[in-house]
């Protein structure tokens, strides 16, 4: 198998995996081979591919005890297959010899909330939602809050013991709703709810409104005036109410998918709020931008800019006046003196925890004097004596140590090139001898302090 | 006097063969779903998971066959999918791990480490990262990798060279 395109002056005829997983044969496999022998840029793919083979094919495997493969078997083959291999034929089944036939009860019991959660997650997941949203679109979810009240009445009677004075006969429906609240706030509520029904006549309107409003109605205090015309109202839903008014906690039981949907909604608007603010924002800056652009070709704008520009001469005349910095410390000096070289390429060498490898890459006759210097703790300047620096590619060389090179600057006959150093290193440097398809080379060593 | 054995030779020897294929295909599974997931606690259930699913889906094949590579692969594979897919935000999170007694330990964690290889597979896409670790790691044969990830091996050729290529890319990229 060969593919008969090429990237742009690469050659890509031979497929290298069909090469490396032997799946060549015939005339294919010929004149692959014959291919590879001429092609050196296929032959480097081919080459590419075989190492990374190599190296995903050499990953580590970790090694599983014995005691968690019985676990993982007892977990994931089924009784059934596990105790009589073939009982899975049901048809085959000895008739006297398979008698363990309480597979069904010893199912349930240890393996399936383990292993059938993992297959059935999104099933349940979906069964989930579904089950909470028709919660949420029927109004009428009365009859789910008569049951709970029933488990609930039971344990009323513990508070009936503490509010034993209060009503009897209606408090038995508001008597779970009155427990919560007890137990979350305070007990002089009770009290209060007695007490309060006569002094608040006045808001029986707003009775659905406090409908609506219980969860979130904190403020116990304004809630309970409120409650006591739904106590007095005949209609069981205003007898809920009262309960509801009082307790913070009651709510999140009967409203549970309420705030569930409100809250997704506040959330869905927030998210929407947010997008419009970025929006609007983003437009905002693009608008004040275009203002100022327009703003700028008044006199007062260019006067301001002007300014800045008169900033920066002068920040180059500083260092001018200070001479001292210039004498960096210099940490190495190499090369045969040669002039007229060019350096081409700065190619990152060996990646190795320890420290990171620059290789410098020059063509000429010989090795320039290179000095190596650091400016300060994070700066690495080399200088490249009667060579050309410019115009290499600089974009991407980031490491551990380094944090980046900047552009090379070309002064007079002399090049420089400064290394940003992302922490204290320390630098080792040498020279190699054009050799083979390798030219002339410098080579920066910086490790890790 | 003679003993006379009596037993199901048929379902012994297939309950043998099952637990042999357990034993043998167990760790290749976990490992291949810990690299495809990039998570050694969560491969152990979705691994027994796929497992279950296969040797549940025996009883609607005929009587002999035992669990089959791929099958266990491909049902690995699509658990390993849908873990990772993402979830909605208004969906809840199920905790889906499965602890081994003793499994993890440190000698495993290590050997799972996030080197370099592992970082580049993690960034490939689903499909070109299965198909990589398939072929390159589990050592799938092409018939068992096209079972796999459904597809013909005639295309499987260029599936896998893209999927290395790219993984070559990108561990060219990450690697200093």
């Amino acid at each position: 198998m060969t593919t008969s395109s090429s990237e742009g002056n690469r050659c890509t005829r031979i497929s290298p995996s069909a090469v490396l997983d032997d799946r060549l044969d015939g005339k294919d496999l010929e004149w692959a081979r014959d291919h590879l022998r001429r092609c050196e840029a296929c032959r480097d793919r081919v080459e590419d591919f075989r190492e990374m083979l190599l190296r995903v094919g050499r990953l580590p495997s970790a090694s599983v005890g014995a005691a968690a493969m019985d676990q993982a078997f007892a977990v994931a083959i089924p009784d059934r297959l596990r105790a009589e291999g073939g009982s899975r034929s049901f048809e085959i089944a000895p008739p006297g010899t398979t008698t363990p036939n309480p597979p069904l009860p010893e199912l349930p019991t240890p393996m399936r909330p383990e292993v059938s959660s993992v297959p059935d997650l999104l099933i349940e997941l979906e069964r989930e939602i579904f089950r909470d949203e028709p919660g949420q679109d029927h109004p009428t979810p009365l009859p789910p809050i008569s049951e709970p009240t029933s488990p609930m009445m039971t344990e009323p009677p513990v508070e009936d013991l503490q509010a034993v004075p209060p009503a009897e006969e209606v408090e038995p429906a508001s008597g779970p709703w009155r427990e919560v609240h007890i137990d979350s706030h305070r007990e002089p509520e009770p009290a209060l709810r007695d007490q309060e029904p006569k002094p608040v006549a006045v808001a029986p309107q707003a009775e659905p409104e406090l409908d609506t409003w219980r969860p979130p109605a904190v403020s116990a205090t304004e809630a309970p005036p409120d409650v006591i015309p739904a106590a007095t109202g005949s209609n069981v839903v205003f007898e809920q109410e009262p309960a509801l008014r009082f307790d913070q906690e009651i709510a999140p039981a009967t409203p549970p998918r309420k705030p569930d949907t409100a809250m997704r909604l506040a959330v869905g608007l927030g998210a929407a709020a947010c997008v419009l603010l970025a929006a609007v924002l983003y437009e905002g800056g693009w608008l004040a931008k275009g203002l100022h652009n327009l703003s700028s070709t008044s006199p007062a704008a260019a006067a301001t800019v002007h300014g800045s520009a008169s900033a920066s001469p002068r920040f180059t005349a500083t260092p001018s006046p200070s001479p001292p910095p210039p004498p960096a410390p210099v940490l190495f000096t190499l090369g045969n003196g040669v002039s007229g070289n060019s350096v081409f390429r700065i190619r990152p060498g060996t990646a190795v925890a320890g420290y990171t490898r620059l290789v410098f890459d020059m063509r000429g006759g010989g090795l320039p004097t290179m000095i190596v210097t650091r400016p300060d703790d994070l700066h690495v300047a080399v200088t490249f004596k009667n060579s050309t620096v410019t115009g290499i590619p600089v974009n991407g060389i980031k490491s551990y140590q380094i944090a980046g090179i900047e552009p090379a600057v070309q002064q007079g006959a002399d090049g420089t090139i400064t290394i940003d150093l992302a922490r204290p290193v320390r630098v080792t440097a040498f020279t190699l001898p054009a050799t083979g398809g390798y030219s002339w080379r410098l080579v920066l060593d910086l490790h890790t302090t | 006097m003679d003993q006379v054995h009596v037993e199901a030779p048929v379902a012994t020897a297939q309950a043998a063969s099952l637990e042999r294929e357990f034993y043998s295909d167990f760790p290749l599974v976990l490992n291949y779903v810990a690299r495809l997931v990039d998570d050694i606690d969560g491969a152990v259930g979705i691994t027994c998971a796929g497992f279950r699913q296969v040797a549940d889906s025996l009883r609607h094949r005929r009587t002999g066959e035992g669990l089959r590579r791929a099958d266990v692969f491909r049902a690995a594979t699509e658990l390993s999918r849908q873990a990772l897919k993402p979830r909605r935000w208004f969906r809840r999170q199920h905790n889906t791990q499965l602890s081994l007694e003793g499994f993890p330990q440190t000698e495993a964690r290590r050997a799972l480490r996030r080197d370099t290889v592992q970082r580049a597979l993690t960034a490939l896409p689903f499909e070109a990262r299965a198909m990589v670790l398939l072929r390159d790691f589990v050592k799938l044969s092409y018939e068992e990798l096209g079972d796999v990830v459904d597809i013909a091996p005639r295309k499987l050729v260029y599936a896998l060279d893209r999927s290395r290529a790219e993984l070559g890319e990108i561990y060219d990229y990450i690697k200093f």
